[in-house]
């Protein structure tokens, strides 16, 4: 239960009552080295309260011994033996003992401190590269999923970004190259650069090159290796006939795919060379309509690369489980791929998968249905 | 006129879903609410109820996957809705609970149903979604330190799952509520994978924290006979798992010879995983009944393509055969091929 109680102590209390400290002033003072403590015997009433442990009828054989630590926790030891005569006073080998003990406890207790404070880090850093929410947004429907590569610090390289906006909303999807937090850091700039570019030039075209000179110009400055990424980016735009337009530009990404609401499976021809690896680089655009029901899906290379038992996933594999999903609602598309890649990995650790779907609504009158 | 009586509603609401009308959906249920019915009947005998019949349309082979997708996405739209008609109160004070998914199961509507209901009880509820990794589980509790988990699962082919994550709680003494259909009708397979509670449903796992907020919730006289997961089970259990695929084309040769490895149809690869998904889940238990239950409804559902009931019995002789080596597994092989329907004719 100490454990238990610990813990606690960094939540907000639950079963409410006085914080535990107010109840035991001398045991305080103790633990903020105010006071030694020791014999003390309103001390010792208050720690057999605490603990159970009753003193016997002669005395008080308690014994209080701060755990010395990096001042990040407050402990103590509590100490009581019937046995111990003169109210605690130690035989030497038993005080050498206790010390080491004491030791020992602090130095476990500052290092489960510390791993406190970096597993919160994490989890700081987590929550500022969560995948994002999606927007609403007339005449468009967005979907997502994103799985980062199994490690108990869940950020990864792969990433997504959509803001809604009125007439045209932006997205972009990518990969940078490389794992782990060195990955999610680059990942950060590169959604952070594109939220702020976005803004001043809004042709995927043009957008895409001034991005990869932000990205070559942060690199220059600090002496860093020179990292890529590979993206689709662009907008979408809603017709009143219920179509979609969405302009796109490719740095080095798989082509995306566009299902028809009839269950027809097109790459979009669209590559171009790495970002942020060259001034010069050359990118890809191109245009594509969809019509009522129809969707256009960005995924990232762990989706291909997924590899079970066998093989890879593959473009193939990806294009052939598409047409079962024609006419749903994108995010349903998105959660189906995600449950057939991670049935196909069969339990083998993968990299980043990250999907991002965007459909022109299906027309009312014919509610989207499947087929098997 | 507005419907009140919760069957009418769950009638109306799933016919919106079965013609993918989301705001159809979305309108019944609000109506409900306005019309007085409260949110916890919406959510549980309307939306789950309904949910529960599309999973035996599934079964039944009317629905498809991905139609079961969509309808369940409408779901957690409508639960989304409900949400924002309805708002849950602010917590009372009770504590937090962290409400879970096991590692691979991916129906995380029961789950999120449940932290509704808890939250409207007046919890602070921590939803971890779908799926959640044993090792990510770890991670919260350390951090957030929940006073309750509770994990779900429909699935009792994720037992193996459901025992990493009960370690992964017991390390900070957080006491472990199951629910779901995957422990078993009477709950006899959490006790087995170790968790100190189990609720058949939403409103019993509300009643019983509400009840005892700090578990253990099964009263002890009943001793597990062998507990879950002793090692001869967990060396059997991980063969299986590590043969898995090997296993599942094995399976697929004898149940439908003939037919090429590369051409085995998704639905048959699909019904064999999980064969030796529940094969493993019964060894792991230790418990027969496990396997017949799946092995009895694969035989009854009509999946095209799927495995087909008189497909069953060769695909258990080439598992028996494979896994001479592992004898509680083949004790249970034989045991389901001899309550297998004699082939008719």
């Amino acid at each position: 239960m100490g454990g238990r109680r610990a813990r606690r102590r960094a939540s907000p209390p639950r079963h409410a009552g006085t914080p535990e400290l107010e109840r035991v002033p001398h045991l305080a003072a103790v633990l903020a080295g105010d006071a030694d403590g020791t014999g003390d015997p309103r001390l010792a009433a208050e720690l057999t309260a605490l603990t159970g442990l009753a003193p016997d009828a002669g005395g008080v054989p308690l014994r209080v011994c701060p755990v010395p630590t990096t001042g990040v926790v407050e402990a103590l030891v509590v100490l009581a033996d019937p046995r111990l005569p003169d109210h605690g006073d130690l035989a030497a080998a038993e005080e050498d003992l206790l010390g080491a003990y004491v030791a020992r406890a602090g130095t476990a207790l500052a290092a489960a401190a510390l791993h406190e404070e970096q597993a919160h880090l994490g989890a700081v850093l987590q929550e500022s590269l969560a995948a994002p929410r999606l927007p609403e947004t007339p005449g468009v429907l967005w979907g997502a999923a994103y799985r980062p590569a199994r490690e108990t610090l869940r950020v990864g390289g792969d990433f997504y970004e959509v803001v809604g906006g009125a007439g045209r909303s932006a997205f972009l999807l990518g990969d940078v190259c490389g794992k782990g937090i060195e990955a999610a850091v680059l990942s950060g700039r590169v959604r952070q650069s594109w939220h702020a570019l976005r803004l001043l030039e809004d042709r995927p075209g043009r957008l895409l090159p001034l991005l990869n000179t932000a990205l070559l110009d942060a690199v220059a400055t600090r002496d860093e290796d020179p990292r890529f990424a590979t993206m689709v980016l662009g907008d979408a735009h809603p017709a009143a006939n219920g179509t979609v337009t969405l302009r796109l530009a490719s740095g080095g990404h798989p082509p995306p795919l566009v299902l028809r609401a009839g269950g027809e499976v097109e790459a979009v021809p669209v590559a171009g060379m790495l970002v942020g690896g060259i001034r010069d680089a050359r990118f890809g655009e191109a245009e594509v309509t969809l019509a009522p029901g129809d969707t256009c899906l960005l995924y990232s290379d762990g989706v291909v690369e997924a590899r079970g038992s066998g093989d890879f996933f593959g473009e193939e594999r990806l294009a052939a489980t598409l047409p079962r999903c024609a006419g749903a609602p994108p995010a349903v598309l998105c959660e189906h791929l995600e449950q057939v890649v991670v049935g196909w990995l069969d339990g083998h650790d993968h990299d980043d998968v990250a999907l991002l779907a965007i459909q022109a609504p299906p027309l009312p009158s014919r509610p989207a249905r499947s087929e098997a | 006129m507005t419907i009140t009586d919760p069957d009418r509603l769950r009638a109306a609401y799933l016919d919106r879903l079965a013609a993918s009308d989301e705001s159809g959906a979305v309108a019944v249920a609000l109506g409900a609410l306005d019309a007085g019915v409260d949110a916890e009947t919406v959510l549980l005998d309307v939306v789950a109820g309904a949910q529960r019949e599309i999973g035996d349309r599934w079964a039944a082979g009317e629905w498809t996957v991905v139609q079961e997708h969509v309808a369940t996405h409408i779901s957690e739209r409508v639960v989304a809705a409900i949400a924002q008609r309805a708002p849950v109160p602010a917590p009372s004070g009770l504590g937090t609970v962290a409400v879970a998914c096991l590692d691979g199961e991916w129906h995380g509507l029961p789950a999120r149903l449940l932290a509704e209901v808890l939250a409207r009880h007046g919890w602070a509820v921590e939803f971890l979604g779908a799926s959640v990794p044993a090792a990510q589980l770890a991670t919260h509790v350390h951090r957030v330190g929940p006073d309750v988990v509770a994990i779900s699962s429909s699935l009792p082919s994720r037992l193996p799952a459901a025992r990493r994550m009960v370690e992964a709680c017991r390390a900070t003494g957080t006491p472990v509520l199951a629910g779901g259909p995957a422990f078993g009708e009477d709950g006899r397979w959490a006790r087995a994978v170790g968790a100190d509670g189990w609720a058949p449903d939403a409103r019993a796992a509300a009643a019983m924290l509400a009840a005892d907020p700090d578990g253990p919730w099964f009263r002890d006289e009943v001793t597990v006979a062998t507990p879950a997961g002793d090692r001869s089970a967990r060396e059997e259990q991980a063969v299986l798992h590590t043969r898995r695929a090997e296993l599942v084309r094995l399976a697929a040769a004898a149940a439908r010879p003939g037919v090429e490895i590369t051409a085995v149809p998704e639905e048959l690869a699909d019904d064999l995983g999980h064969l030796v998904d529940f094969l493993a889940a019964a060894v792991f238990v230790d418990d027969p009944t496990l396997f017949d239950g799946f092995v009895s409804w694969v035989g009854s559902v009509s999946i095209p393509s799927g495995l087909h009931a008189e497909e069953v019995g060769p695909a258990l002789d080439a598992l028996a055969v494979a896994l001479a080596d592992s004898p509680r597994t083949v004790g249970l092989l034989r045991g389901a091929r001899g309550g297998l329907p004699e082939p008719v004719g």
